[in-house]
C-alpha cells in the first residue's frame, strides 16, 4: 500500500488558493469553504504537488529544502539522541501530510 | 399583505454611490416594534416597494420569516426576531458583493477601525460596549460590514445587546424597554446611551481576537498573533453568514496585512476593556 502511494503523483487542486500571510501559509478551499493553516513542511509539500513528482520525490525535495542530514537511528548503529526523540524522517512526514491533504479533499482525485 | 412597519437596512458603501438596501416588512405590531427598536437608525417610512423580508404571524403556529431564498418558522416572537436578524444579515451579505459580513464587533480608535471577530459568548459585545463607554465610536456589534477590497469597515447600526452580567461588569445600569419581555435579562444600548456615537467608515487598523478564559489568572494579556491566524478567524466568522470566494480570501489576507494583530486573553471583561482602551487610545489620548 505504502509502496503504491509512493508512486502516486499528487496533484494540488487548481481551485485551492495558496497564500502566505506573515509567517503562515494558508490554503483556502472554495468548495469546502475551509481554511487550512500549514506549517513549513506542509507548505513545501503542497508546493511540490504538481502532478509530476511522486511522493518519494516530493519527500526528497522537502528533505533537500530542510537540508536534512541522513537519518541514522539507534537501530542502525547510532547512539540514542540525548535530546529525546527526533522528528520523523521527511518521507514519513510528507506521507502523513499528503494523507491529510487527501483526507481534506485538497488533491485531484481525492474527496473529503 | 398588510405591513405594520417597513425597515430599510442600508450600507453606505461609498459617498454618493449608494449601497445595498434590504427592506423588511412586519405584519405583527409587536414584531414591528421589536425590529424598529432594535434598528432605530435604519427606520424609514413605509414605501410602495414590497419588502425583501417578511416577518409574519401564523397564529397558533408561531411566526414565519420569509425571504426570496428561504422560508423559516419560529415558535416564539423572540426567536422569530432573532431569526429575522440572521436572515437579514444573509440578505445584506448577498446584496453587497465584495463585502464580508461577519460575526464580530468593531469600534473606531486612534489610527482607524478595530475589528473584534468572534462567535457568540466570546465577549466581543462587552468589549465593544466598554470601549464605546471610553470614547471609541461604534462600528457594529454582532454584525460587522467589511469592504474587503479596500479594507474599510462600515457601521452596521444595530443596538448593542448586553446581558445583565455584562452591564454589571461594565457598571452600566440595565435598561428596561419594550424588548425586555422578548429578551429577559438583556438590555439594548444605542451608542449615545454609552456616551458614544456611530463611527464613520474607517480603515482597518487592528484585529483583536478575544479569548475569554475563566481559568486565566492575573491581568489580561495582549499578545501578537500571526496574520494567518487572524485571517482564519475573520473568515470563519464570515463563513457563518455567507460563502467566501477565492477573491474574498485573498482580499482579506491583504486587508489584515498592514493591521496590528493580537489576541486578548482575559477572565474579567472590565480589566480587558481597560487594557484595550489604554492600548487603542494611547497614541493620541
Amino acid at each position: 500500500m505504502e509502496a503504491t502511494e509512493a508512486r502516486h503523483r499528487p496533484h494540488a487542486r487548481d481551485d485551492v488558493v495558496f497564500r502566505r500571510v506573515d509567517e503562515d501559509w494558508l490554503l483556502f478551499d472554495p468548495v469546502a469553504q475551509e481554511i487550512h493553516v500549514l506549517n513549513l513542511s506542509a507548505a513545501l509539500t503542497w508546493s511540490f504537488c504538481d502532478g509530476r513528482r511522486t511522493e518519494a520525490e516530493i519527500a526528497r525535495e522537502v528533505a533537500r529544502a530542510f537540508e536534512a542530514p541522513p537519518e541514522v537511528g539507534p537501530d542502525e548503529g547510532g547512539e540514542p539522541d540525548p535530546r529525546g526523540p527526533r522528528e520523523p524522517p521527511p518521507e514519513v512526514r510528507v506521507r502523513e501530510i499528503l494523507r491529510r491533504f487527501r483526507a481534506a479533499g485538497l488533491l485531484e482525485g481525492s474527496s473529503a | 399583505m398588510k405591513t405594520a412597519s417597513v425597515v430599510a437596512f442600508r450600507a453606505e458603501t461609498d459617498e454618493g454611490a449608494g449601497g445595498a438596501t434590504v427592506r423588511v416588512g412586519v405584519e405583527v405590531t409587536a414584531a414591528a416594534a421589536a425590529v424598529s427598536v432594535l434598528f432605530p437608525d435604519y427606520r424609514v417610512p413605509p414605501g410602495s416597494e414590497p419588502p425583501d423580508l417578511v416577518l409574519a404571524s401564523l397564529g397558533e403556529r408561531g411566526y414565519s420569516v420569509r425571504s426570496k431564498r428561504e422560508h423559516l418558522g419560529a415558535p416564539t416572537l423572540s426567536e422569530a426576531v432573532g431569526l429575522l436578524e440572521q436572515v437579514l444579515t444573509r440578505e445584506l451579505a448577498a446584496s453587497l458583493p465584495g463585502f464580508g459580513v461577519l460575526h464580530g464587533a468593531a469600534v473606531g480608535a486612534t489610527g482607524g477601525a478595530v475589528l473584534i471577530p468572534g462567535p457568540g459568548g466570546a465577549g466581543k459585545s462587552t468589549l465593544a460596549a466598554g470601549l464605546a463607554a471610553r470614547g471609541c465610536p461604534l462600528l457594529g456589534d454582532d454584525v460587522v460590514l467589511l469592504d474587503l477590497e479596500r479594507g474599510v469597515l462600515y457601521p452596521f447600526k444595530r443596538l448593542v445587546k448586553l446581558d445583565d452580567r455584562a452591564t454589571g461588569i461594565l457598571r452600566v445600569p440595565p435598561r428596561s424597554g419594550p424588548l425586555r419581555s422578548l429578551w429577559p435579562e438583556r438590555s439594548l444600548f444605542h451608542p449615545r446611551d454609552l456616551g458614544s456615537s456611530w463611527a464613520p467608515p474607517s480603515s482597518l487598523s487592528a484585529v483583536i481576537l478575544p479569548r475569554r478564559d475563566d481559568a486565566h489568572s492575573g491581568d489580561p494579556v495582549l499578545r501578537p498573533v500571526s496574520g494567518g491566524e487572524a485571517v482564519k478567524e475573520i473568515l470563519e466568522q464570515v463563513l457563518l453568514v455567507e460563502r467566501v470566494g477565492s477573491e474574498e480570501f485573498l482580499a482579506t489576507a491583504d486587508a489584515v496585512a498592514s493591521a496590528r494583530l493580537a489576541e486578548l486573553r482575559f477572565r474579567r471583561s472590565d480589566r480587558a476593556v481597560e487594557l484595550l482602551a489604554s492600548e487603542l487610545l494611547r497614541q493620541h489620548p
